[in-house]
């Protein structure tokens, strides 16, 4: 058995009946001679279902595989969750604390904390990141970015 | 004639300044995308399709464009001198590239791979020029019909050539017909899966989920990977780039096989340039008179995929530009940038927009010549490049993710939409599911969604109508037997444990 696709396969099948029971309650399905909102979705939906069952039939025929390899390699799983928790708090703060705030922020987490580099050269590094980012997209490209607190 | 007084309005336009100077840039960004490891050419042109919006369609698409075709030619470089292949289409070339470098003879080899993809390159703008007319005369008595028929096709042969598995493939190609149906839907007004956030009405956008499954989810997975790992680059073998004369009259040959297979196979959907750089290599060890010494420094096995994986680029424009179909991830970025100026890729472009066309294809005529210049005096810049240490350069992807997404339309939802679908791409890669049928699938979705309501509103819900229209009924059929054939091997499969 292949625990990856097994677990993936199961995770497919819900999502499908997911998608299934949206399409049903929330839109109009409509027939084959007139096709309506719902329909759409709900054959995808169903192509899902079905094809999940197919990769977790394939998944109990194999044999497990020998490496037995996490999700993520070992000791990597701080840089990952820390990465996408970043990226997460830089949505929510940007509108709020501004472009040259937030960017100072996270990127001198991400050069300390998960790159790894000194607090002092982690300070330096985002500083000359968000200067010269905030430079380009500012000015030279024109792109709006938002002010926040420091009104920049 | 035609074709000729049409070019020449293709150069009078290219010529220009802007126009030049687009080309440049988008070539030596795509040098760059393609020497570095970690940005590939999706990423990058999501990431710069905000910038576009500010320059007129031709000057945008012939930067994108440069973007792609710049990276094929940089994706060689890391390859032979690192053994690292900067894009995925690069790969083949490590195996005979790197054995050069290692043998004193990386100039040969790196001259080899730019002659070879200049003339690739350069023929398969040929190609383009005379098929993409014909095709577009065809396609224009195509309805809904052909159109559901055409697309059904391509979702299979995308899936067919997947590497993974079929049916994991079908289900990501599936979830992306999904993802197409949210927001609003265009025949009856409904607002479908996406609730009161209004960002999403117009459905989830195309940058953001390539942002989140090419740019995120690779940092993700090199963080994993380059941790810690020090990289060996082979600089000071850098020596003689002019290849000898038994080198050309080996590496001629093999680089006009590569542009031919390239060619026709990157008019495929799916197929694209990695897939022809595999075949050809294949075919070109198949039938060498020596083939065993594949693998151990041989100047074919370098010229033949590198031309191969170029030809490529000329032939998967194609269907996106006659048929608006695009047969890749690239392309469909190019389809969106194209859309966002109100071009709407198809058989009436060249009638509609001719400066477009041609001003495109005559870039690419253009972009060959720098890119030539770029990639041989220049290769010693480039080889430092990769010097910059990947904790450095990873953060610098992220952010320029951020600010490339949040530009598109000052949205924080879509930020929210490249994280979410950051971390599906990690899953997916872990679990060997592949992102491209998903994006595929998720740009012709609203079209082959409206396109099947509409034949089957027209034959009054009869399925006959895909087989009572010639063009259409040869679609189904090859689609059904592609379909058969697929079941075939997974049964095999399922039975027997025997891989595809």
């Amino acid at each position: 058995m292949n625990r990856y696709d097994s677990v993936s396969s199961v995770v497919w099948f819900v999502v499908g009946l997911g998608i299934i029971a949206w399409s049903l309650l929330t839109l109009e399905v409509g027939t084959l001679r007139s096709p309506k909102g719902g329909w759409f979705p709900l054959v995808s939906g169903a192509m899902i279902c079905i094809l999940s069952m197919i990769v977790f039939i394939q998944a109990q025929r194999k044999k497990q595989e020998a490496t037995g390899e996490g999700l993520y390699k070992e000791g990597c799983g701080g840089a990952i969750f820390g990465t996408i928790g970043i990226l997460i708090v830089y949505a929510l703060a940007l509108e709020r604390l501004g472009f040259v705030v937030t960017t100072f922020l996270v990127m001198a987490f991400i050069f300390i904390r998960i790159a790894r580099a000194s607090w002092l050269a982690g300070v330096i590094e985002s500083t000359i990141t968000t200067g010269i980012c905030y430079y380009v997209f500012r000015f030279l490209l024109r792109i709006p970015l938002p002010k926040g607190l420091l009104d920049m | 004639m035609d074709v000729l007084s049409n070019i020449l309005f293709g150069f009078h336009l290219i010529l220009r300044m802007e126009n030049l100077l687009m080309a440049f840039i988008g070539c030596l960004i795509g040098t760059l995308v393609g020497v570095l490891p970690g940005l590939g050419p999706p990423a990058a042109i999501a990431l710069l399709l905000p910038v576009t919006f500010h320059l007129s369609p031709i000057g945008a698409i012939i930067l994108l464009a440069g973007i792609y075709y710049g990276a094929m030619y940089g994706g060689s470089t890391t390859s032979i001198l690192v053994n690292i292949p900067g894009e995925s289409s690069s790969v083949m070339t490590c195996l005979d590239g790197y054995q050069m470098a290692r043998r004193g003879r990386a100039g040969p080899a790196l001259a080899v791979c730019a002659i070879g993809s200049f003339i690739a390159g350069t023929l398969s703008i040929i190609g383009l020029m005379v098929l993409a007319p014909l095709l577009a005369k065809v396609a224009i008595a195509f309805g809904p019909p052909e159109y559901a028929a055409i697309m059904t096709a391509a979702l299979i042969i995308l899936v067919y050539l997947a590497s993974s598995s079929i049916p994991k493939a079908l289900i990501m190609a599936a979830f992306g017909l999904f993802i197409s149906t949210m927001g609003l839907d265009t025949v009856s007004g409904e607002i479908r899966f996406v609730g009161q956030i209004e960002e999403l009405w117009d459905g989830v956008g195309l940058v953001p989920t390539i942002m989140g499954l090419f740019g995120i989810s690779e940092v993700l997975i090199n963080i994993e990977k380059i941790a810690g790992k020090q990289i060996d680059i082979l600089t000071d073998k850098v020596l003689n780039l002019f290849p000898t004369k038994s080198d050309w009259q080996k590496f001629i040959p093999a680089s006009l096989r590569g542009t031919v297979i390239g060619f026709f196979l990157g008019i495929l959907p799916g197929g694209g340039a990695a897939l022809s750089s595999f075949v050809s290599y294949a075919i070109e060890k198949k039938i060498s008179k020596y083939p065993e010494k594949f693998g151990s420094g041989m100047i074919e096995g370098v010229a033949c995929p590198e031309s191969a994986n170029n030809a490529a680029t000329g032939g998967a424009f194609i269907p996106l530009l006659t048929l608006g179909i695009p047969s890749n991830v690239v392309m469909a970025l190019l389809l969106g940038a194209l859309m966002i100026h109100g071009i709407n890729p198809g058989p009436l472009i060249m009638r509609e927009h001719p400066d477009v066309f041609w001003g495109l294809i005559a870039s690419m005529y253009v972009g060959n010549i720098m890119l030539l210049f770029l990639n041989l005096p220049l290769v010693g810049l480039w080889v430092q490049l990769l010097r910059v240490p990947y904790r450095i350069l990873f953060p610098l992807i992220l952010l320029f993710c951020l600010i490339g997404v949040y530009s598109v339309n000052n949205s924080i939802t879509d930020i929210f939409v490249m994280v979410i679908f950051g971390v599906i791409g990690y899953v997916a890669r872990k679990t060997q599911y592949e992102a491209a049928p998903l994006i595929l699938a998720m740009v012709i979705g609203r079209i082959f969604e409206n396109s099947l309501r509409k034949s089957l509103m027209m034959s009054d819900g009869s399925l006959l109508i895909f087989f009572t229209r010639p063009i259409s009924c040869s679609f189904v059929l090859l689609s059904f037997i592609l379909l058969l054939s697929l079941i075939f091997f997974e049964m095999k499969s399922i039975r027997g444990g025997i891989r595809r």
